[in-house]
């Protein structure tokens, strides 16, 4: 029987999983969305010749994200993989433990036999939880790199990219979007903004 | 888990089953050992399920580390479902179960525990002194499917043949045949999918010299009730579920 800190463990890693996929879907999209936006404002000539360093910005943006998630995703897998022995190793050492049990209840004459095999298992099993919550930290630390290195970048964008373009409207518009961001700290799945952003500076250049 | 020692000489057989504690969603199963002096091998091992009781009751005959060989007829989860268990308890064992399954058979959890695959025409597991005889029984039910006979003992584990439902309490022998063969014949005509293939192994196993069959399900057969059951098994039309 599967308990409920095992199942909170498959669930936090199918969902970290799940975020990320979505995650990877959004940055790709910014990224075709930036090479777009690059083409608009080549074609709009002279007056759209600022944008070039945004979009270029946005699609690195986007080319760094989709790195760290391929990085995270690979990390993610191998929690699920512990998770998975650490559930058979939990099993196997309450299944070694209820065999002693009955073993020494019926007076078998080679229950001691099994003190071994039950103490390995339980070596084996916290072993499985250490490296679980070891790794746990490390993800979530990954995570938050890549949270705090969206906010710093995005902090970049507004003081350094689109600060000299203070007579573009789109800044008004996205500054408190991203002041926010910045703030809260909003978790990185929230980099999907970076499209509303992105269709801004494209509506604007046209 | 009830134990019946069912051959003592140089080595022993023990037939387990009858569990009272099991779940009632699961079907009884029989397992056997057969234990030489320094060696025990484990027959049809069981469910996951039964995985406590049955170490526990093996531990009345054999210490852990003397668990050397296991053997699984077939793929089926209540021969075998248990090895990821047995995988981590025991370490120096092999697994000797049917070549066509190992791909399926390790999805249990097979790391520290050697897989032996057993050809399709059968081989000989050496234990100690004991040589004991796979016959192939391809079809009886699965696909690729092995008995273990013992020249020595004769005793023939016939896995899913002679088999049928029982309850918790049910003698270990057939005590009236005529009776018990209704228990059987459904089990048997459903889940025996060949004639051809049933034909071909009662062929093969009226050459042996048998006293007891022992099967995984249900009650053994001793004495008489070996060639009855032989001839009524012959006799009966099987793969009715077509």
């Amino acid at each position: 029987m599967m308990n409920s800190q095992t199942k909170s463990q498959f669930i936090a890693v199918a969902s970290i999983t799940s975020e990320l996929s979505a995650v990877m879907v959004v940055a790709k999209e910014i990224s075709l969305a930036a090479a777009n936006a690059k083409a608009i404002a080549f074609r709009a000539g002279d007056k759209a010749k600022g944008f070039q360093p945004i979009t270029d910005f946005i699609n690195e943006l986007a080319k760094e994200t989709i790195e760290l998630v391929t990085k995270i995703n690979v990390h993610a897998l191998l929690l699920y993989r512990l998770t998975v022995d650490e559930f058979s190793r939990t099993a196997a050492y309450n299944r070694f433990e209820q065999a002693s049990k009955l073993a020494n209840a019926t007076g078998a004459r080679y229950a001691d036999s099994m003190a071994e095999p039950t103490a390995h298992a339980k070596n084996v099993m916290q072993d499985c939880q250490r490296q679980f919550k070891r790794d746990v930290t490390q993800l979530l630390g990954q995570l938050k790199r890549l949270c705090t290195t969206r906010a710093q970048l995005v902090s970049l964008l507004l003081t350094r990219v689109l600060k000299p373009h203070k007579r573009v409207n789109i800044y008004k518009v996205c500054k408190p979007l991203l002041k926010v961001w910045i703030k809260r700290r909003i978790p990185f799945t929230t980099m999907c903004n970076v499209v509303e952003l992105h269709s801004l500076f494209t509506v604007t250049v046209n | 888990m009830k134990m019946t020692k069912i051959y003592e000489g140089a080595h022993q057989w023990v037939m387990f089953g009858r569990d009272e504690n099991k779940p009632d969603n699961i079907i009884d199963s029989n397992q056997y050992i057969v234990r030489t002096a320094n060696k025990c091998l484990l027959l049809e091992p069981g469910g996951t399920e039964l995985f406590a009781p049955m170490m526990a009751a093996v531990l009345h005959h054999a210490p852990v580390e003397q668990i050397t060989d296991l053997f699984a007829s077939h793929q089926d989860p209540d021969v075998i479902s248990s090895l990821g268990l047995w995988d981590q308890a025991l370490s120096n064992a092999k697994l000797h179960a049917p070549a066509l399954w190992e791909g399926y058979i390790r999805h249990f959890g097979c790391e520290s525990i050697e897989y032996v695959p057993i050809p399709d025409n059968g081989e000989t597991i050496k234990l100690e002194s004991v040589e004991l005889q796979i016959i192939p029984a391809h079809y009886l039910h699965s696909p690729c499917n092995f008995h273990v006979y013992d020249p020595q003992a004769k005793i023939l584990m016939t896995g899913s043949v002679g088999s049928a439902w029982e309850s918790a309490g049910a003698p270990v022998f057939v005590e009236r045949f005529d009776t018990h063969v209704e228990k059987m014949r459904y089990y048997h005509q459903r889940w025996m999918p060949s004639n051809q293939a049933k034909r071909a192994w009662i062929d093969r196993v009226r050459n042996l010299d048998i006293d007891i069959i022992a099967p995984q399900h249900g009650r053994m057969f001793k004495g008489d009730d070996v060639k009855r059951f032989l001839d009524w098994f012959d006799a009966l039309q099987v793969g009715t579920g077509i």
